[in-house]
């Protein structure tokens, strides 16, 4: 489990096994203003979800101990954790990948590698949308 | 080629190719932010070549059938292996050339790199790790 802490920041929760593609998401989004909590497993992101109530969670859909569709379930399921948005990523580039990511409940959905501009305008906009703002 | 074993490959193929494009995004956007020229001009000759890459890999399994999948492999490497030859080299030469944590994103560009050679390429040297790994993780399935 890796933090990089700070107050007064959105908080992120990326849940990526990948150790690379956690290393650089954390890092470009950190560089952008985010605070980044990581998760390396479906399981620990569903823990520390429940634990720090990040603004927003990113995540891969394929993940060892707990699939990413498994953890939205059981997130969707808990009124703690129901009012978080949830972005899939994924490296499935196919419109039924994105197609079946939303129907699902992700509230949205990207793909690697990730266009940082892109991400950053869903991150924007799924946080607007928690907060009432659009 | 059955559809799940090919979009399994493309999946295997892309992820070292993202790690590229992903990591010389990084170092373009510190070293622009931090103003070191020289690292820009690097990091945007490895982003080039790997762009071109991934589209390379994307076009190239477009009519890939399980009859042809050794040939599409060879096939492959020498679409993307001048690129990816040039990407290794450029890397390692950047990484001795740089210190610190921009040493340490031209090391991880030239991992992935080498990781994308030995997996399209039987032959390709280095070291002892056996390569065409695609071609074995193909058969296996069909073999399965």
């Amino acid at each position: 489990m890796e933090r990089i802490k700070s107050d007064n920041m959105r908080r992120i929760l990326l849940v990526e096994d990948n150790e690379m593609n956690r290393d650089m998401l954390t890092r470009r989004l950190s560089r952008k203003g985010y605070e980044v909590a990581v998760a390396l497993d479906g399981k620990q992101g569903l823990e520390m979800a429940q634990t720090i109530r990040p603004d927003l969670i990113l995540m891969d859909m394929t993940l060892p101990v707990l699939d990413g569709s498994e953890v939205l379930k059981k997130l969707k399921a808990n009124s703690d954790t129901q009012g978080i948005p949830v972005i899939a990523l994924t490296g499935h580039a196919m419109e039924s990948d994105r197609q079946f990511a939303l129907s699902i409940g992700f509230d949205d959905y990207d793909t690697k590698p990730v266009d940082l501009a892109r991400l950053l305008e869903k991150i924007e906009g799924n946080l607007a949308k928690k907060e009432g703002r659009s | 080629m059955n559809p799940d074993a090919l979009r399994m490959l493309k999946h295997e193929l892309r992820t070292p190719v993202n790690h590229i494009i992903g990591y010389s995004e990084l170092l373009l956007e510190a070293a622009e932010d931090d103003g070191i020229d020289s690292i820009t001009a690097q990091a945007r000759e490895l982003h080039k070549d790997a762009q071109e890459i991934a589209a390379t890999i994307e076009k190239h399994f477009l009519h890939t059938t399980w009859q042809d999948v050794e040939t599409c492999c060879s096939s492959l490497w020498a679409e993307v292996g001048p690129a990816l030859r040039r990407i290794i080299q450029r890397s390692h030469s950047f990484r001795d050339q740089s210190s610190g944590s921009w040493a340490q994103d031209f090391e991880r560009i030239n991992s992935a790199a080498e990781r994308l050679a030995k997996m399209i390429h039987a032959d390709y040297e280095l070291d002892e790790i056996a390569g065409g790994r695609v071609i074995e993780f193909l058969l296996s399935l069909r073999a399965g």
